[in-house]
């Protein structure tokens, strides 16, 4: 089955980094201001926070794991 | 149509095209007619240099103006170039689908846009929500989340996520790659991840829909903006209207701009375009080692 492929498998710390960088967007959006996170600075924004807390997430829930 | 609903219906036009399309290229169409056209609409200031349209409606929407952008034709033109420097229908295709997709869907607010030009200037508009980009970002995103818009917008969110196998990991590794070369070129040029490349194709998802609730919150309670949804609406901004055209008049130019329409693309087909679609089925299936 091609949803057993571990590449297609998304990780729990996948998850919460999407989750984090969602949020991060609606209180930035709501409370800094909006000209600042356009288009370009916006999806930046995401893919930067989803990459660097990704493996932070990671760690911290191999952490809770062993 | 805001800017996030515009970046949340690519997703659903890719989900639903069922042939093989660049999301990238849906993408690009759907910011295009606004792409290089929205900045002075809302005007900006460096130093003591200021750009900024003196009728920001008949400037974006209008001719003369820049409304161009926001014809069937502009989106024709761009995916015809396309396709003609680059013989890649997934592109020309995506280009086309996404300018035609911001064309259509801007027809809702109260100025409209010149569907047929430049046969017509006649503009199509419902009027379902007022057209306030003269009142500067901020007004223009208090009224248009006050009003039906921010409904429409709501909606666009929620076709996207009913679509949500289109965010999958499978999705985008087992479609989304295999349908643009532009992908194995990201990879190999930035030395992108396959987490970064993931998290590309899905933050204008998340960035969007975000925005939608965003906007949506920061005019309710900080802005103190009243909701009406009401036809039109809200009733409290000073909207701008295209002009009234009499009956008469707008089937005459409707059926004008349906003939120039037709027997230009019929034309530019014959003439070239089939020749280009012809040549890009010749070429050989895009790389699919991004996955």
């Amino acid at each position: 089955m091609a949803d057993e492929d571990p590449r297609y498998r998304e990780t729990p710390a996948e998850k919460a980094a999407l989750v984090t960088a969602a949020l991060l967007l609606i209180v930035l959006g709501v409370v800094v201001g909006v000209p600042l996170l356009n288009w370009i600075v916006g999806p930046a924004f995401v893919i930067t926070v989803v990459l660097l807390t990704a493996p932070l997430f990671r760690r911290i829930m191999r952490g809770y794991g062993e | 149509m805001s800017w996030a609903a515009h970046e949340l219906e690519s997703y659903f036009i890719q989900k639903h095209t069922k042939t093989r399309v660049s999301y990238l290229a849906i993408l690009l169409g759907c910011f295009l007619p606004d792409l290089f056209t929205k900045l002075p609409v809302y005007g900006f200031t460096i130093g003591d240099f200021t750009l900024r349209a003196s009728d920001p409606a008949q400037y974006h929407r209008g001719w003369p103006g820049v409304g161009f952008t926001h014809s069937l034709m502009f989106g024709v033109v761009a995916a015809g170039l396309v396709l003609w420097r680059t013989r890649s229908r997934a592109w020309s295709l995506g280009l086309l689908l996404g300018c035609r997709a911001h064309v259509l869907t801007d027809c809702f607010d109260s100025v409209g846009t010149m569907l047929f030009f430049p046969f017509t200037t006649q503009r199509y508009s419902t009027g379902t929500w007022a057209y306030a980009s003269q009142q500067g970002r901020y007004g223009d995103a208090s009224a248009y989340y006050s009003s039906l818009g921010g409904v429409w917008d709501f909606l666009w969110l929620l076709l996207a996520i009913s679509g949500y196998s289109v965010f999958s990991k499978k999705y985008f590794f087992s479609t989304v790659v295999p349908s643009d070369p532009a992908w194995g070129w990201l990879q190999r040029t930035f030395g992108l991840s396959p987490l970064a490349m993931l998290t590309l194709y899905r933050s204008y998802f998340l960035y969007g829909g975000c925005r939608v609730i965003a906007w949506f919150v920061w005019s309710r309670w900080f802005d103190d903006a009243p909701l009406d949804w009401s036809w039109g609406g809200p009733f409290w901004v000073d909207k701008v209207h295209s002009p009234t055209t009499a009956v008469g008049d707008f089937l005459l130019n409707t059926a004008a701009g349906l003939l120039g329409l037709t027997v230009t693309l019929w034309l530019g087909w014959r003439l070239a375009a089939h020749r280009w679609w012809r040549q890009a089925a010749d070429r050989s299936p895009p790389d699919q080692s991004a996955g």
